[in-house]
């Protein structure tokens, strides 16, 4: 397909997504207040079992390895909410077009339907930058956090498993098209996935069963790494296995995610579920 | 030439029906082996009542949906091998107010869609000028969809259709929800726009809507077209030349025989509503309304209404199918 249909298509959804949420005067608002807000609760939680002297430390310092909870809980709670945001607004994008009646008339021009999710999913990943800018920018100036890794490391890592969250985003996209809700869904792959990941407690709490499929995730790696980085100070090299680990998994996801779209884009052509809620 | 060709196109669905858990699936033959094709340069009418098919057809040409069984093809496209290439040339105007973005303005909508028709910007930004002076909307550019009227944003839907120069549009229900105001003036821009030497595919359930635009009418009813022609060649193929309808609280069977007898009628249609009597007849013969009035005063009949009238497409869909469109929906409804 020629690039007319495809790249600037990308490009144009992605504006036109930025467009609509920057409209709501109220994105402003959510962009400074969650990110502040949610990982707080945590903080709080974590500061309440530890104790205000740090007494009950030692067992989650034994399970996490680190004694600096805040940065631990913080940290798995922006990766969390960084694929919250995403699955609603990159995983939802298709579905969205569906509720504002705009599906089937996307539908009916030549633009490769791939870029709809794609121009959508990096919308999302540009939007949901700054309230993670503003969350870490919050907790640093409280002093709970402290901005110590290599920020070239972190941007490599974010860069890195970015392959495997658009291929995993164009999937579950797939999927709502198909199943006409994302709701729960969304619901179910947040929890699994926050479970499983370990992203607001330390893994080694997890049953084995549970925390032998934690392995096969990449964002569990990813997580662990973000952590290593800014908790540790451990450099890339030292998670070259998982590091190859994301960047293999996330081929087969975008290989996985593009073969899923196709196929489901056929289907609702046959069973008549591209128009209707 | 034929620009659209369409070949015992069939599509049928499945869904269940009955109480919960004793569900039962049941087959519904939305379109049932259509045939039909349209020249360059024609508006051709699908006309029928809701769930006659006339959008399931309309759907499978924009590649929304799969045939089932038949085929079609767009400027010698397959709608189904060659997909992408049938987008290319036409586009679809489909029912519903929210067919544009409403938190972006006229010209970020047209851009928008311009990049998805994959059309280069400088084309979009001296097109777009273009259409909004056509349509006159051209102070509108930098409004808000939302902010527009519902007639506005219809303008803006059809210069949307027309941003690539396709050579076929489809416009499924254009006037469905519009005020009669909005509906006249959106008729004037259909013929504008066929003007223009598009080919135009327009479904509708409105009878006059389709007399007054089409070069030619395939009436459609329970997924199959049962009458296809000029407008005016169907309404003289009826047997009737008049058509006469008396509205009144007094009528029976005894005056419906001797109304017959006389003017050589058919009774085409009577029911009840709201007290009154509403009574159809086709007319073999040609009468005049004195004729008429002389009748109902003989027979101690007041009229509430009455008129007599050349026969429309609404008389042709009745001989066609045994029903008005009206009480077709019902009917489907049910």
């Amino acid at each position: 397909m020629q690039a007319r249909y495809w790249l600037r298509p990308t490009f144009s959804v992605m504006l036109k997504e930025i467009r609509i949420v920057t409209r709501y005067r109220t994105w402003l608002l959510s962009t400074f207040i969650w990110p502040v807000l949610y990982p707080l609760t945590f903080y709080f939680i974590g500061l309440g079992l530890s104790g205000r002297t740090g007494q009950g430390l030692g067992n989650f310092e034994r399970l996490a390895n680190t004694s600096d909870f805040a940065s631990f809980l913080i940290l798995g709670n922006l990766v969390w909410m960084f694929i919250n945001i995403n699955l609603w607004v990159g995983g939802m994008s298709l579905q969205r077009e569906r509720l504002r009646g705009m599906f089937d008339t996307t539908w009916t021009l030549p633009v490769n339907k791939l870029s709809l999710v794609m121009g959508a999913t990096f919308a999302s990943l540009l939007l949901n930058f700054l309230p993670m800018v503003v969350s870490i920018a919050f907790y640093a100036a409280l002093g709970v956090f402290k901005i110590t890794g290599n920020i070239f490391n972190i941007l490599a890592t974010i860069f890195l498993i970015m392959p495997f969250l658009v291929g995993f985003l164009t999937l579950f996209a797939a999927l709502t098209i198909r199943l006409r809700q994302a709701n729960l869904t969304v619901q179910v792959v947040r929890s699994v996935l926050s479970i499983v990941c370990g992203l607001q407690f330390p893994l080694a709490i997890l049953p084995k069963k549970i925390s032998a499929i934690s392995g096969y995730i990449p964002l569990t790696h990813f997580v662990d790494i973000i952590r290593g980085i800014i908790i540790h100070k451990h450099p890339l090299s030292y998670y070259t296995g998982s590091i190859v680990y994301i960047i293999v998994s996330g081929i087969v996801m975008m290989i996985t995610g593009i073969l899923a779209f196709r196929y489901f884009i056929n289907n609702v052509r046959k069973r008549g579920l591209v128009a209707g809620y | 030439m034929n620009i659209i060709e369409v070949d015992k196109l069939a599509k049928y669905f499945t869904y269940k029906k009955g109480k919960p858990f004793r569900k039962k699936k049941v087959l519904s033959k939305a379109v049932d082996g259509v045939s039909f094709s349209i020249k360059q340069g024609e508006i051709f009418s699908l006309l029928g009542p809701n769930g006659a098919g006339k959008t399931t057809t309309i759907k499978m040409l924009a590649t929304l949906l799969l045939p089932l069984s038949g085929r079609a093809s767009v400027k010698g496209f397959d709608i189904v091998k060659n997909d992408h290439d049938v987008r290319r040339v036409l586009t679809a105007v489909l029912p519903g107010e929210r067919t544009l973005f409403w938190k972006l303005n006229v010209r970020e909508n047209l851009h928008y869609f311009g990049s998805l028709y994959g059309l280069k910007r400088s084309y979009v930004n001296e097109k777009y000028n273009e259409l909004l002076k056509f349509f006159g909307i051209e102070d509108k550019r930098d409004t808000l969809v939302e902010k527009l009227s519902t007639g506005e944003r219809q303008k803006v839907v059809l210069s949307r259709a027309l941003l690539p120069d396709p050579e076929v549009v489809l416009l499924d229900e254009p006037t469905l929800g519009l005020d009669p105001v909005a509906a006249i003036s959106l008729r004037q821009m259909i013929k504008k726009i066929a003007g223009k030497g598009k080919t135009i595919l327009l479904t509708t359930h409105y009878m006059y809507e389709a007399d007054e635009l089409s070069s030619r009418v395939a009436i459609i009813n329970k997924g199959k077209i049962v009458c296809l022609d000029h407008p005016s060649k169907l309404k003289q193929s009826l047997a009737a030349k008049k058509i006469v309808r008396i509205t009144t609280n007094t009528w029976n069977d005894s005056i419906n025989g001797r109304f017959i007898e006389k003017f050589n009628a058919d009774a085409v249609d009577m029911h009840r509503r709201n007290e009154e009597f509403h009574v159809n007849f086709k007319c073999g013969r040609s009468l005049s309304m004195n004729d008429i009035t002389d009748f109902l005063s003989e027979n101690g009949v007041k009229a509430s209404n009455m008129s007599l009238d050349e026969p429309s497409l609404e008389d042709v869909f009745i001989e066609k199918t045994g029903k008005s469109i009206e009480e077709e929906e019902v009917g489907s409804a049910g």
